[in-house]
C-alpha cells in the first residue's frame, strides 16, 4: 500500500471521529434553539450582541421597525432593561400561532456583577435602528 | 431518490439545466446574506421547485408547510441554467462535511458549470460602512475571468469557515469551478443590504434581471422575520469557530 493511500485512510479515519465527536456534542447541546422570539403579550424580542471589552461591556441591539423615539432603557443591579414602540403593528406571518399583533420589543439583559449599569451611554444608529449600549466596568 | 452518508436527496420534478449552468448555494450563514439572496432570487424569477433534500440523522424532525405543502428543510429550485439549493436550517457542525460533499457531487453530477457560494464576511462596526464592499474568489480560470468581467475584486487573505469553506476545498481538490462572492455584513444580525450587494453581482453572472427595489424597501421586515433562524445560525456559527474568519492566515503577515 502506498504511503499516499495510507495519509489518505488516516485522514478520513480522522474525520469520522471528528464527525462522530460533534454529533455527540449536537445531541448534549442541542444545534437548534426552539425558544421563539417573541410572545403572546404582543412584544418581541430583539437579537443582541454582548462583547466585553477591557473597562466595558458594548451592547449592539437589532431594533428594526422600531421607532427609536419611544425607546427606554434602565439599569438596576446588574440588568438592563429594554423597551422600544415598533412603528407600526406587526403580524408575523398567517399561521395559526401567530394571531398576535405585535406592538413592542422588549429585552432585559443579565450583565456580570462588575457592570455598573446606572452608569451607561446610548448611541443610536438611526438608519439602521440599531442602538448600542455602553456600560463601563465597576472602578 | 439518493442517498448520500446520512442525507436524502429527493428530485420531485425532472429539469435538464441549460449551459453553462450555475448551483447557487443558500446556507445560513454569517448576515444570512446567502439565505436572504437566494431566496429573493428565487422569488423574483419564479423557480420552479424541483426536489430538496432532508436528513433523519442531522436535522431534528421539522417538516416545513408552505402554501399548504409540507416541505422538506433543504429545497431546490431551478429554471433554464440556474439551480438554487436553500436551507431553511442552519447547517450543524457534524452535518457541514457530509451535506458539503453531498453538493459537490451532485453538481458534478449534474454536469454543474459553476458552483455558486454568497458569503458573509462579519465586519465588527458594519453600522459605519454605509455601503458592504464585494470581495470575490474562484477555483476555476473560467470562474475569475467571469469575476474579472463583472469588476469585482479580488479576495486575498483570510479565513472561510463552515460549509462553504469545505466545499471551496473540496470543489478545488476535485477541479470543479467554485465561485464564492463575499459581501461585508452584520455578524449577529440579518443584513439584507449585504445580500442586494450580493444580488447585484449574481444577477450579472446569471446574466437576468430582477428589481432589488421591493428587497431594499422591505430590510427592516426581513431583519424582523428572520431573528429566529438568524438566533440559531449564530448558535451554530460560534460552535464551528467563525470567529477564525475575522483573523489573519499567519503565513500572510510578514
Amino acid at each position: 500500500m502506498s504511503s499516499r493511500r495510507i495519509r489518505d485512510m488516516i485522514r478520513e479515519f480522522e474525520r469520522e471521529i471528528e464527525e462522530t465527536i460533534e454529533e455527540i456534542i449536537d445531541s448534549i447541546v442541542g444545534t437548534y434553539e426552539a425558544r421563539p422570539l417573541w410572545s403572546k403579550d404582543g412584544s418581541l424580542e430583539p437579537l443582541i450582541s454582548v462583547v466585553e471589552k477591557e473597562d466595558k461591556y458594548v451592547i449592539t441591539i437589532d431594533l428594526p421597525l422600531a421607532n427609536l423615539k419611544t425607546l427606554s432603557i434602565t439599569g438596576k443591579y446588574n440588568y438592563i432593561e429594554l423597551r422600544c414602540k415598533l412603528k407600526h403593528r406587526v403580524k408575523l406571518s398567517e399561521w395559526p400561532m401567530s394571531r398576535t399583533e405585535f406592538t413592542e420589543y422588549r429585552k432585559i439583559i443579565k450583565l456580570p456583577e462588575n457592570a455598573d449599569v446606572a452608569n451607561f451611554e446610548v448611541k443610536k444608529y438611526v438608519e439602521y435602528s440599531i442602538i448600542e449600549i455602553i456600560v463601563p466596568k465597576k472602578g | 431518490m439518493e442517498e448520500y452518508n446520512g442525507f436524502t436527496l429527493y428530485e420531485t420534478k425532472e429539469f435538464k439545466l441549460e449551459q453553462p449552468s450555475y448551483m447557487l448555494l443558500g446556507l445560513p450563514d454569517t448576515g444570512l446574506v446567502a439565505s436572504i439572496s437566494s431566496s429573493y432570487l428565487v422569488d423574483s424569477l419564479k423557480m420552479d421547485e424541483v426536489g430538496g433534500i432532508d436528513s433523519y440523522r442531522y436535522f431534528p424532525p421539522i417538516a416545513v408547510i408552505h402554501n399548504g405543502e409540507s416541505k422538506l428543510p433543504i429545497r431546490m429550485f431551478y429554471k433554464r441554467n440556474i439551480l438554487v439549493i436553500i436551507s431553511e436550517l442552519p447547517i450543524s457542525p457534524s452535518a457541514t462535511y457530509p451535506l458539503a460533499f453531498m453538493l459537490v457531487d451532485y453538481a458534478q453530477k449534474k454536469g454543474i458549470t459553476h458552483i455558486v457560494s454568497p458569503v458573509g464576511l462579519g465586519v465588527p462596526h458594519r453600522m459605519e460602512v454605509e455601503k458592504p464592499a464585494t470581495y470575490g474568489l474562484a477555483t476555476s480560470k473560467e470562474g475569475e475571468q467571469i469575476l474579472s468581467k463583472v469588476g469585482i475584486k479580488g479576495f486575498q487573505e483570510g479565513f472561510i469557515v463552515g460549509p462553504y469553506a469545505v466545499i471551496l476545498k473540496e470543489a478545488k481538490r476535485r477541479k470543479i469551478s467554485n465561485i464564492v462572492i463575499f459581501a461585508e455584513a452584520f455578524i449577529d444580525f440579518p443584513d439584507p443590504a449585504a445580500a442586494v450587494e450580493v444580488l447585484t453581482i449574481l444577477t450579472k453572472i446569471f446574466s437576468v434581471e430582477i428589481d432589488l427595489k421591493p428587497l431594499i424597501e422591505k430590510a427592516e421586515e426581513i431583519r424582523l422575520k428572520t431573528r429566529e433562524l438568524m438566533m440559531n445560525t449564530k448558535r451554530v456559527l460560534e460552535r464551528m469557530k467563525k470567529g477564525y474568519e475575522q483573523q489573519l492566515p499567519l503565513m500572510y503577515v510578514f
